[in-house]
């Protein structure tokens, strides 16, 4: 597989002390759709904007398909359908306006494309963008990006602010977009139930380093679950521990054997708990029996 | 192009209409209030070197009652004009997009700020332009009107409140306000800033520019200085042909001060010629001009190094 996104010792700091992302080191492979993880303020949208040419890195570097936004922001920004956090569209303009503005500054911009993923969606084209719900407006954000036909789509949690249907609609329509034009996705959230349906790849971020990068498939098989009284197997290694939702201490742990098979939701935090330094045995880095 | 045009034009439409209407009140009351000036026929009356008829005195009262009352409250604002058209179409260019958000969308969708930056800011500068160099030849219209007898086109009357001065003016201040905006990212800052800014900056402009065009100034006798000239100093002519002021004169010759009728020597005057009127408002024109246009290369320049807010 060809690594799409890269960065090599990726390191960006605001201000004279405080470091948004640090020692990044990052592949994302061609075609695929990566989940971007962690808590706030631990880079992600400062990643997602530096391969967008938005942000320049403090050191290291980093690529997209080759090219560095750095040197060559323009070709970065040919080569990506990006969707910002918060929505930001034209609250002056209509959902068609903001298609013509695509189409005027974006060369190839598909108009038709991301009509019919509206029209799939039922957003009238016609309605001003602050007549929108925020659903509605993720949505338009989503058709934008999509119908730039960007290889490389980068989407900065615009489920954040989604209730549940909106949320699997924007999915729905962002995993069959991507899939059908081959393209690759990077998608940064917090809703992990979600990210497990739409998403291969898996990559947590933690105080701007990455704590894990694997497929999603991976992730769930490699871990376990164990609770503070069971007996925990001696082989394997733990990661962090974390309250369950009913107060329980809960540890993951790489490895397949002892406890239950981890959740999705459980190795993200556990890899969390881990990054922020709750480490059940950290000198040892082993549970022991 | 035609399409990006017509869509910044509906994203600024507020302060479009708001400015247009304003310019347009402002040109029709001018050219109300000129056609009535016009209307009454004092121009021959103002002509002080030949005898009047009796009915000059009527038609002077009904001509100044309209000078005094009329038509400085209208030179009043077509003089805000500029400032604000400048401010209000070229505060929010940019700044509005930050402070919003939007450029996170338009930038990451285009390719080329720069394009994106045209695209936004020759709409706004053309309308700018436009609606200010109505307003300015209104001014010029009222202005000729209130003057009767005065070629305007070799007058210093109203300099700088009249004809493409004020739309270079207005440009001035919305490249300024279009610059600003986009370094500090916020609508209401950059407009106090700017104007604070704009209005010290062409203040100092036309100080250095008066400055260099009074080495163009003559010294021609008291009787003949014409109307369009633009007057800067006065002068007494002694005997031995020096050229003296008032307060040299008085060390000179005190007796001469105490006489009710004033010093009686012969006075001349320093004055720019009308007729050197339309080299000079091209000059300032070109110096105004050439600062706006570094100052909109300038904000290319910060917008394409800019993060997006």
């Amino acid at each position: 597989m060809t690594a799409v996104l890269e960065t090599i010792g990726l390191g960006k700091r605001y201000g004279r002390r405080r470091w948004a992302l640090r020692d990044l080191n990052l592949t994302v492979e061609e075609g695929s759709i990566t989940a971007l993880v962690g808590p706030n303020g631990s880079g992600k949208s400062t990643l997602l904007k530096a391969w967008i040419g938005f942000e320049r890195p403090t050191t290291g570097r980093l690529q997209i398909r080759g090219v560095d936004p750095v040197r060559d922001r323009a070709a970065a920004i040919a080569l990506t359908g990006y969707v910002p956090q918060a929505p930001s569209l034209y609250r002056e303009l209509t959902v068609d306006d903001h298609l013509m503005f695509a189409a005027c500054h974006r060369p190839g911009f598909d108009r038709s494309l991301a009509r019919r993923y509206l029209d799939d969606l039922s957003i009238p084209l016609d309605s001003r963008a602050d007549e929108l719900s925020g659903g509605q407006q993720a949505q338009v954000g989503l058709a934008l990006a999509l119908g730039t036909r960007a290889p490389v789509l980068l989407l900065d949690e615009p489920l954040a602010s989604l209730d549940p249907l909106a949320r699997r609609e924007f999915l729905h329509v962002l995993v069959n977009a991507v899939r059908a034009a081959g393209s690759t996705a990077l998608l940064s959230s917090h809703v992990i139930t979600d990210i497990e349906q739409a998403c291969d790849s898996l990559i947590v971020l933690g105080g701007g380093r990455s704590l894990l990068a694997v497929s999603i498939h991976e992730a769930i098989a490699g871990h376990r679950v164990v609770g503070e009284d069971e007996p925990r197997p001696i082989d394997v290694i733990a990661v962090g521990s974390f309250p369950s939702a009913t107060g329980e201490r809960l540890t993951l742990v790489r490895g397949s054997g002892g406890g239950r098979a981890a959740t999705l939701e459980e190795v993200v935090i556990g890899h969390l708990a881990a990054g922020r330094g709750h480490r059940p045995d950290r000198a040892a880095g082993k549970v022991a029996a | 192009m035609r399409d990006s045009i017509r869509l910044t034009v509906r994203m600024h439409r507020f302060e479009l209409i708001a400015i247009a209407v304003a310019t347009v009140v402002l040109v029709l009351a001018s050219y109300y209030v000129a056609g009535r000036l016009e209307a009454i026929g004092y121009g021959p009356c103002s002509d002080l070197t030949v005898s009047h008829p009796a009915t000059c005195e009527a038609l002077g009262r009904a001509f100044y009652g309209i000078e005094q009352n009329e038509v400085p409250p209208l030179l009043g604002f077509l003089s805000i004009l500029p400032y604000a058209a400048g401010l209000f179409l070229g505060a929010p260019l940019i700044a509005r997009e930050i402070e919003r958000g939007t450029t996170r969308l338009a930038w990451s969708i285009s390719p080329s700020r720069f394009r994106w930056y045209l695209a936004r800011m020759l709409p706004m500068v053309i309308a700018v332009v436009g609606l200010t160099f109505a307003a300015g030849f209104a001014a010029d219209h009222l202005i000729a009107a209130r003057s009767p007898g005065v070629d305007m086109a070799n007058s210093f009357d109203g300099y700088g409140t009249r004809g493409a001065l004020v739309a270079i003016t207005a440009l001035v201040m919305a490249a300024g306000a279009i610059g600003l905006g986009a370094v500090i990212g916020r609508v209401l800052p950059t407009i106090i800033l700017a104007l604070i800014l704009g209005s010290l900056g062409i203040a100092a402009v036309a100080k250095v520019h008066e400055r260099y065009t009074n080495q163009e100034a003559v010294l021609v006798d008291e009787a003949k200085v014409g109307r369009g000239d633009r007057y800067i100093d006065q002068f007494f002519r002694l005997p031995d042909g020096r050229l003296v002021g008032w307060n040299e004169l008085y060390e000179i010759d005190p007796a001469a001060m105490n006489d009710e009728t004033g010093p009686n020597y012969p006075i001349v005057a320093l004055v720019i010629p009308g007729e050197r009127y339309r080299a000079v408002e091209a000059r300032a024109a070109i110096a105004l001009g050439g600062i706006a246009l570094v100052m909109l290369a300038g904000t290319a320049v910060i917008v394409q190094r800019r993060r997006p807010g």
